[in-house]
């Protein structure tokens, strides 16, 4: 929040410039400024359906797939990489991957179930995601975790945000390019699917954009005081859906058969009750 | 039971265990295991994953975690691929710790169709 208002009195000082970035500061100039909407650009190609998104690898890492999603599209990388972390986390990383050796996953809340969140979600696809782009919000049903609402209606971030695993996201869309804010992220899930860690001071600055027919490019920019020395980015590449056989969602409620539920230690007992 | 261990170069390493909602850490995706001609005990078409217990002829018996059951169907999984009784070979990523079990890679049916991917 204290980086939203920062944003605020940094755009209020540059008064009514078109910049994409003062859009939710001039509410009190001409609204919506030119060149912004909140209930979609005429310009703004209507991004609904069914996508695939690309895994984030791990360069070099012997744990990580680094293969990508089913479809056999790459996998895409964070950048720097490695992770710019502060010496506090740089520690947390080291000791899960010392417990990586010995078979145990520390830090792994999707074995307890707990929702997947963000930026997990947006960069570590496994699964199609169904995009509904209505006026006023862009809803992202993904699996795993509860629907990300990107409100594009001219909001703020609420005054006493909760942190939780998906925050809250705002957004105005600029021509093609729909531009997103999201703070108020708890720190208990990790980046991707290789456990690295995040701190509660994460907030994300993403972009969607269809670059072609049936392709989206969602860049993100992390930036983390906290857990980092510098911000994080990453561009994930979602690609359409049409095939039958990627239009079944199941439910695949998490806790149905849940054996790989881990303990405080990092171990799980899921493969010695047969 | 013959268990026949596959090592392969770290730089080729891509193999997936159609597994989301946790961390892969626990499978060695560097290597493969042929569990062959084991006994399938029980096939549980479940979520969030699914999971196959088989039976070796010396007696072992390996647990062994597939994806969800949404996307073991895109490999051509389904609830009735495998039923108690049936003779089958599976391809696992084995398990870090050494106990006897893994992740799916690929199932060989009495038929002799292949479900899923051999990695290595």
């Amino acid at each position: 929040m204290a980086r939203c208002a920062r944003i605020v009195l940094a755009v209020a000082a540059l008064a009514v410039t078109a910049l994409p970035g003062a859009a939710f500061a001039q509410q009190a100039e001409t609204w919506p400024p030119p060149g912004v909407s909140f209930d979609g650009d005429p310009a703004a190609p209507d991004i609904s359906g069914l996508w695939l998104g690309s895994e984030t690898g791990v360069p070099g890492a012997a744990f990580a797939p680094n293969r990508g999603p089913m479809d056999g599209s790459p996998p895409t990388f964070w950048a720097p990489w490695p992770l710019p972390y502060q010496p506090a986390y740089r520690r947390i990383v080291e000791e899960r991957a010392a417990a990586l050796k010995q078979g145990r996953a520390l830090g792994d809340m999707g074995a307890r179930c707990l929702p997947f969140g963000l930026p997990r979600m947006l960069v570590a696809k496994v699964y199609p995601d169904e995009i509904v782009q209505t006026a006023g919000q862009v809803t992202f049903f993904m699996y795993g975790s509860m629907p990300i609402v990107v409100w594009t209606d001219g909001r703020s971030h609420p005054a006493d945000l909760k942190p939780s695993y998906n925050g809250h996201s705002i957004g105005y869309w600029v021509g093609d390019t729909l531009h997103v804010e999201t703070v108020g992220l708890n720190d208990r899930q990790t980046l991707d699917h290789y456990l690295n860690p995040h701190s509660d001071k994460l907030g994300l600055q993403w972009t969607v954009r269809r670059v072609a027919k049936d392709m989206l490019h969602l860049h993100v920019t992390m930036e983390d005081e906290k857990a980092f020395t510098e911000p994080v980015t990453t561009t994930n590449i979602w690609r359409r859906k049409t095939d039958p056989r990627w239009q079944v969602l199941d439910d695949g409620s998490c806790f149905e058969n849940n054996r790989t539920q881990v303990d405080a230690e990092g171990n799980t007992d899921g493969f010695t009750k047969f | 039971m013959k268990v026949r261990m596959v090592i392969a170069a770290l730089a080729a390493v891509a193999a997936v265990p159609a597994v989301a909602h946790h961390s892969f850490a626990m499978f060695d995706t560097s290597r493969e295991v042929e569990l062959r001609n084991v006994t399938v005990r029980e096939w549980q078409w479940t979520s969030p994953h699914t999971w196959l217990f088989v039976v070796a002829a010396n007696g072992d018996r390996y647990t062994i975690e597939g994806g969800n059951p949404g996307l073991m169907r895109r490999q051509g999984f389904t609830k009735g691929s495998m039923a108690p009784g049936m003779r089958v070979t599976v391809y696992i990523a084995p398990l870090r710790n050494g106990q006897k079990g893994g992740a799916i890679n690929a199932v060989i049916l009495p038929s002799g169709q292949m479900l899923g991917e051999r990695k290595h």
